[in-house]
């Protein structure tokens, strides 16, 4: 955003020495962390001027100086606190707006990685789906099926909940002209673009090239080392234009009410996803020791640590919820 | 900007008020300067000083800062209509006191005459000269 410059032509008419301080206040005004500048920096420096050209008209040259040092003083200051508020957000007397949008950004959060994970042991369970075990254990299935609609039912919560907080972010952004907003919600679209470009790559030369052909647990890993970092980028992307974006409260509040909603598929899900595994350790042993997990690797190794991603994403997003409906800081309190 | 959050009289949306005490001094100021009128930066700074009787003078940081944390609780709203290009500068932001903002000020004012009665059951003398009681008594 553009900030009133000490030397445009309304600037040429002002006094020197209101010149120097306005040029010294713009300069220190820089330590504020960007989103604050952005948002207020032009109407800070309107306001600066009209303090020191008032004072001026008042009391001259002398009283502009008397004022330097508090001026500055404060500024230095509330970068300072901004900082700090940016740094712990939860500390006593942060904006309710920002526990709210905190809480929902770490239940989206945790929700992706849960989804990652999720679709790690929809990878890993398919070849048991496709044999005849679940004929004759009916429990694969109902497991399977179980998760297949929590699964439905959390992406329905999940776009419920975000996607109106998600438009009113576009919406601010594109009213306010903030490209930094709009480029971060470009992330996703262009994570997925490479995604698919890369799986049009090796699906086009797989069949001719060698270096393919030959290393397709590398090529499998080169796809699961860029689908995972493309879910990060894109999660971290659009957590960070939210927290740049001003939206309504009651609609963050909603949003957690959807968290809880998947929130809680989230733990049917991961509790289906434990009885499908006990259902294989039981039903065939052969296969849960053996090495069907992800790529290949120990399935024993790959069902615990999925199970370990989908716990510690559970318990990050009902802590989050607990602290943005109030709960975890009336409990610290008490 | 909270626009319509707080606003609308939906009040039955916000969080309770008291969620919100103490007010700091600029912030108790600011909403006062905002009471029946909407006002831009520099304006509520002027009021702040005249209605504390000069005891209290606001930065232009400390200022904006204050109004960044009463905008994202939905205390005040950008005010979405311009005064005349040719009465003022069309680019300066107008704020408004919402809803919210009236009930936290009240809760707040409450709050403040329930210490003054408390003071003044212990015995506390009130009746020094402060500038901010001075004016209040020209």
């Amino acid at each position: 955003m553009m900030q009133d410059q000490p030397n445009s032509p309304r600037h040429q008419r002002d006094p020197r020495i209101l010149l120097v301080s306005l040029w010294v206040y713009q300069r220190l005004l820089a330590l504020y962390p960007a989103t604050f500048r952005c948002a207020f920096g032009q109407e800070i420096m309107r306001v600066a001027r009209q303090t020191y050209l008032a004072t001026y008209h008042s009391g001259g040259c002398a009283a502009v100086v008397r004022i330097w040092i508090p001026s500055l003083a404060e500024l230095l200051y509330g970068a300072l606190a901004e900082y700090t508020a940016l740094l712990f957000p939860h500390q006593k007397g942060a904006p309710l707006m920002a526990r709210y949008r905190q809480s929902a950004s770490a239940v989206f959060a945790a929700y992706i990685a849960f989804v990652l994970v999720g679709m790690g042991f929809a990878k890993m369970s398919e070849d048991v789906m496709k044999s005849s075990l679940p004929a004759t254990y009916p429990l694969f299935t109902i497991g399977y099926d179980v998760i297949a609609v929590l699964a439905v039912i959390s992406l329905l919560a999940v776009l419920v909940g975000g996607l109106p907080v998600a438009l009113a972010a576009l919406r601010y952004a594109w009213e306010h002209r903030r490209r930094d907003i709009l480029a971060r919600f470009a992330v996703p679209p262009v994570a997925l673009l490479l995604i698919f470009a890369y799986v049009l790559i090796v699906t086009t030369l797989h069949p001719r090239n060698s270096i393919f052909a030959t290393n397709i647990h590398l090529v499998g890993i080169g796809f699961v080392v860029l689908f995972v970092a493309g879910a990060i980028a894109s999660t971290y992307a659009v957590i960070t234009a939210l927290a740049n974006s001003e939206i309504p409260l009651p609609m963050f509040r909603f949003t957690l009410l959807a968290g809880v909603v998947a929130t809680a598929a989230m733990l049917g899900m991961a509790i289906a996803a434990l009885l499908w595994i006990l259902n294989l350790w039981s039903a065939a042993p052969t296969i849960f020791w053996g090495n069907d997990g992800l790529l290949a690797s120990s399935t024993v190794l790959s069902a615990v640590g999925q199970l370990f991603v989908m716990a510690v994403a559970i318990a990050v997003a009902m802590t989050a919820l607990w602290r943005g409906f109030g709960r975890g800081d009336q409990a610290l309190a008490a | 900007m909270s626009r319509g959050s707080a606003g609308n009289g939906q009040a039955s949306n916000q969080p309770d008020p008291q969620a919100e005490l103490p007010l700091t001094p600029a912030t108790f100021h600011i909403l006062l300067a905002l009471v029946g009128n909407e006002r831009h930066g520099y304006s509520i700074l002027r009021e702040v000083e005249q209605g504390s009787g000069g005891a209290l003078r606001l930065g232009a940081t400390t200022l904006y800062r204050s109004i960044k944390h009463m905008l994202a609780v939905g205390m005040i709203a950008e005010s979405e209509e311009r005064p005349d290009p040719e009465l003022d500068d069309e680019r300066r932001r107008y704020y408004r006191l919402t809803e919210f903002g009236r009930r936290v000020l009240g809760a707040e004012t409450k709050r403040l005459a329930a210490l003054v009665t408390l003071a003044q059951t212990k015995g506390i003398d009130i009746s020094w000269d402060h500038p901010a009681l001075a004016l209040g008594e020209q």
